[in-house]
């Protein structure tokens, strides 16, 4: 039987910051939303999800997060969640640079196989460790995309 | 001989017009913490210690308070105030130090409060920006106190902890120690002219003076008896845009008004100088406070946190502006009028933008005439 694949994406702009603050400074553009800070902050993606589709469950085939940073700002986590659940993590990374127009297996692309479990909408949070400031500027990371590819069995 | 000197993370000299000395101190060793943490932070305000002291039924007792013993703030949290048995001659301090509030809801920034306040009633309550900001500046745990000697005080000060010392009556803060001049120093909060600078004690001058190290050790002063010394552990504050300033005027840093603001923004502009409270206490500041209007500080150096719709970094198209008005309303029979923009930079954690118009003048700086207004930006 033919498996549909649905891709499911929202734009950069869409994301937000966990705890918020004086202490980011961030700004919307039309290429996505850039965040400058120190120290640790997570960021959340609410990814439009295919649940039930003509009556059969979905599978999440892939992750992705398009983004590029500057200076010390890295990626030190990515955890998926399927409501409330949390179903995958990818924790002790390190990715910068710029991840933010193709894709690149796991710097901004993840393979997951994941059975949704009907929880509810998929989620991807995303930890970033933008370290100190220094005299040259504050590290930020721009967030262009993210989405999902589903595999409706 | 070794010897500290915290007083160098200490820019902002208050000066205390009216009660409330406990509040004052405790500020000055707030802002030098959170100096060593977290460099360029902004400045403790008092507003809302002051009101907590000023308004007591606030938070003691019906019917202001309605939990009594909880203080209510702009969010919808209760504040857990439970009250304490006052130490003697410090009543209304003993509990506003030891309660909650600076762990549970923390402190807002110089600028974060009205700009026409007052301490006895509502308007001291806090601005949204304020309850926003304020979880940024908290201690951890209540405050330590402890014993009151020449090596305790040496200990913790080499521990970068400057101590909260009520002595007599009144209450400064002890940032240093000299063991070659066997003296502490200390700051008050009565502005940067109040003590002489002498020849043969080089930690005195300006706002500071100091004890000898007999003076602590038998807990009597020239100052009064040393009642009650304590040391604070602030959970260390996340950077924040944040400008510093550094002007100086000729007779009296009041007559200078100053506001912070994005160019072209269409919010209003931030009033940044002065602060709140001077605003109230002239009324009964410049009469019933010792000195008059000629006793105060001439300098303000001070670090203030940017407009919120500030975005980092400063660049052409997005500009931050300082205005700069020099009102010379007070103190006018004295008045020598005018003054000077030592400094203006703005900051976000170490990453820092000067003022180019102040450094192209290097070493001199920007000099303004009484009445008269300048704009300053950065980037020029």
């Amino acid at each position: 039987m033919a498996k549909i694949k649905q891709a499911m994406w929202v734009h950069g702009t869409s994301v937000q910051e966990e705890r918020e603050g004086y202490f980011t400074s961030k700004r919307r553009k039309g290429f996505g939303a850039v965040f400058q800070t120190t120290g640790t902050q997570w960021f959340h993606f609410a990814i439009p999800t295919p649940i039930i589709f003509d009556n059969k469950n979905s599978l999440i085939e892939k992750i992705f997060v398009y983004y590029r940073t500057t200076m010390n700002a890295k990626i030190t986590a990515i955890h998926v969640y399927d409501g409330v659940v949390k179903i995958h993590s990818i924790d002790n990374l390190a990715l910068n640079g710029d991840h933010s127009k193709k894709i690149t297996l796991n710097h901004n692309t993840w393979l997951m196989n994941k059975q949704h479990n009907d929880h509810g909408g998929l989620g991807i949070s995303v930890c970033v460790d933008f370290g100190d400031s220094t005299p040259q500027g504050v590290s930020s990371i721009t967030f262009c995309s993210a989405g999902a590819d589903f595999i409706i069995t | 001989m070794a010897k500290v000197d915290l007083s160098k993370y200490l820019t902002y000299i208050r000066y205390q017009w009216g009660s409330g000395c406990f509040n004052y101190a405790l500020m000055a060793v707030w802002d030098i913490l959170n100096e060593i943490n977290c460099p360029n932070s902004p400045n403790m305000s008092l507003a809302f210690a002051q009101h907590l002291f000023h308004r007591p039924d606030r938070w003691m007792s019906k019917p202001w308070a309605a939990f009594p013993g909880y203080y209510g703030t702009l969010d919808g949290r209760w504040h857990p105030m439970p009250l304490v048995q006052p130490i003697k001659d410090h009543p209304y301090e003993s509990n506003i130090m030891k309660t909650n509030w600076m762990q549970t809801f923390g402190n807002p920034t110089e600028g974060s409060m009205p700009s026409i306040g007052n301490w006895g009633y509502d308007a001291a309550q806090l601005t949204r920006e304020a309850v926003n900001e304020a979880s940024n500046y908290r201690m951890n745990g209540t405050p330590t106190k402890i014993e009151i000697s020449t090596t305790k005080f040496k200990e913790e000060l080499n521990k970068y902890n400057p101590i909260r010392l009520a002595v007599g009556n009144h209450v400064v803060a002890i940032v240093g120690y000299d063991d070659s001049l066997k003296r502490f120093k200390f700051v008050n909060d009565f502005g940067d002219t109040q003590y002489a600078y002498v020849a043969n004690n080089p930690m005195q001058g300006g706002a500071f003076a100091t004890f000898t190290y007999d003076e602590v050790d038998s807990k009597n002063s020239w100052r009064g008896y040393l009642e009650e010394a304590l040391i604070f552990q602030i959970i260390p504050p996340k950077p924040v845009p944040t400008a510093r300033i550094w002007v100086k005027h000729n007779s009296n840093r009041n007559n200078i008004n100053m506001w912070l603001s994005v160019e072209d923004s269409p919010k209003p502009k931030k009033k940044i100088w002065p602060p709140w409270e001077l605003t109230v206490e002239h009324k009964g500041g410049w009469d019933a406070v010792g000195g008059g209007p000629e006793n105060v500080s001439h300098t303000l150096n001070f670090t203030v946190r940017l407009p919120s719709e500030f975005i980092w970094p400063p660049s052409p198209d997005n500009r931050l502006v300082l205005d700069l008005y020099d009102s010379d309303a007070l103190d006018s029979k004295f008045s020598k009028g005018g003054g000077e923009l030592v400094d203006f930079r703005a900051n976000f954690g170490n990453h820092i933008v000067n003022c180019k118009e102040i450094l192209n003048n290097h070493p001199n700086s920007i000099k303004f005439k009484s009445n008269e207004h300048k704009r300053f930006y950065i980037p020029e």
